[in-house]
């Protein structure tokens, strides 16, 4: 049994936050079971209060279900978010992509039409020089290919002879139509 | 890690880190909130759980500043009248409660209701967790001389209110 001298001196520490757990619980030990000098009444309900007060809270009891229902709703969340990133970062890319293939196409398409525009000779003199050359060979070119069409008149007159001779068999022809028709007559007639 | 040894390492704390948050919110639906979050926020770490040296202190320290952003949010006055009115919704009666435990909790409600941060979670793991002054130091991070300063204020502040309510009654 602790003495009065004791406890008073075990409060004194303990507002001053110099006891250790056991010398609490000895503290505690005293309000609850003995009757207490009016002067440490406020100490007693104190202590009552913090070492029973706790009990009093009702936990509820289906506590740790939801708690597992809120990890499971987390990770579904997080699934959906990673599956939704991976999306976008598709789409991303692909959009990327596009625009690569729009600015190598566009400056490639430039290079070609400044290849196409650039001088291949310096002096200008020069350039005419070659440029005349060329046309003579285009049009020696094209003279060669003219005479050859010379042959193919020969070959569309040989064609045109022979038939004029195939129409005067035809004046022929229509001619004994004609004495065919005066004989069906005389036929008749007779 | 497995979703059954998780279970088994840190569920057994969730009682008490409800508890904590129950006296550091003053509301039950804060409380279970926090604590999902809390366990979320764990099983997000369930791999690093290892590195730990205490699980419990791991757990307390993220229920504690967890409960302390709620707070900052929504900049809750520590004073008593609020803790007045939460009082009924935070302890229900039941009949098998004495009269007597039923008066220590509201009383123990009113005078931690009335303490500032961190006296709060400072006196909770010191009175109702039963904690060393080492063991909070590593929960709340901060030096054990602190620590002893700041309970020191916090036993006085709430034995002053006990015998203010006391002198009280006697007149």
């Amino acid at each position: 049994m602790e003495s009065i001298k004791d406890i008073r001196n075990l409060l004194d520490r303990f507002y001053l936050g110099e006891t250790t757990l056991e010398e609490e619980r000895r503290i505690q030990e005293y309000f609850s079971s003995a009757k207490v000098p009016e002067e440490f009444i406020p100490d007693r309900d104190l202590f009552r209060s913090l070492y029973s007060g706790n009990e009093a809270i009702h936990v509820p009891v289906n506590l740790d279900q939801k708690i597992l229902a809120g990890i499971d709703r987390e990770e579904r969340k997080i699934t959906r978010t990673r599956r939704i990133s991976v999306f976008s970062l598709s789409g991303l890319a692909a959009g990327l992509l596009v625009v690569i293939a729009l600015y190598t196409g566009y400056f490639n398409n430039g290079n070609s039409a400044r290849l196409a525009m650039q001088d291949t000779y310096e002096n200008p003199q020069d350039a005419y020089e070659e440029a005349k050359r060329t046309l003579a060979y285009v049009s020696a070119k094209l003279n060669t290919g003219t005479g050859e069409l010379k042959h193919v008149q020969q070959v569309s007159k040989a064609a045109s002879d022979p038939l004029k001779s195939l129409s005067k068999i035809n004046k022929g022809s229509r001619e004994l139509s004609l004495l065919g028709q005066i004989q069906r007559v005389n036929d008749m007639k007779q | 890690m497995k979703s059954s040894e998780f279970k088994l390492m840190v569920m057994p704390y969730s009682s008490r880190l409800y508890r904590m948050a129950f006296r550091l919110m003053n509301s039950r639906e804060e409380a279970e909130d926090i604590v999902q979050e809390v366990y979320v926020k764990l099983w997000s770490m369930r791999n690093e759980l290892d590195k730990y040296n205490s699980i419990e202190a791991l757990c307390i320290r993220i229920t504690r500043n967890l409960c302390l952003d709620h707070l900052r949010r929504r900049k809750v006055s520590h004073d008593a009248l609020k803790a007045e009115k939460l009082k009924e919704e935070s302890y229900p009666e039941t009949p098998s409660e004495s009269l007597e435990k039923k008066e220590n909790a509201e009383l123990l409600h009113t005078l931690i209701a009335a303490l500032p941060e961190p006296q709060r979670s400072l006196v909770h793991l010191r009175h109702m967790e039963g904690k060393e002054y080492e063991e909070i130091a590593e929960m709340v991070n901060m030096n054990v001389n602190a620590i002893r300063v700041s309970i020191s204020r916090a036993r006085k502040q709430m034995r002053a209110l006990v015998e203010k309510q006391y002198s009280s009654w006697r007149v």
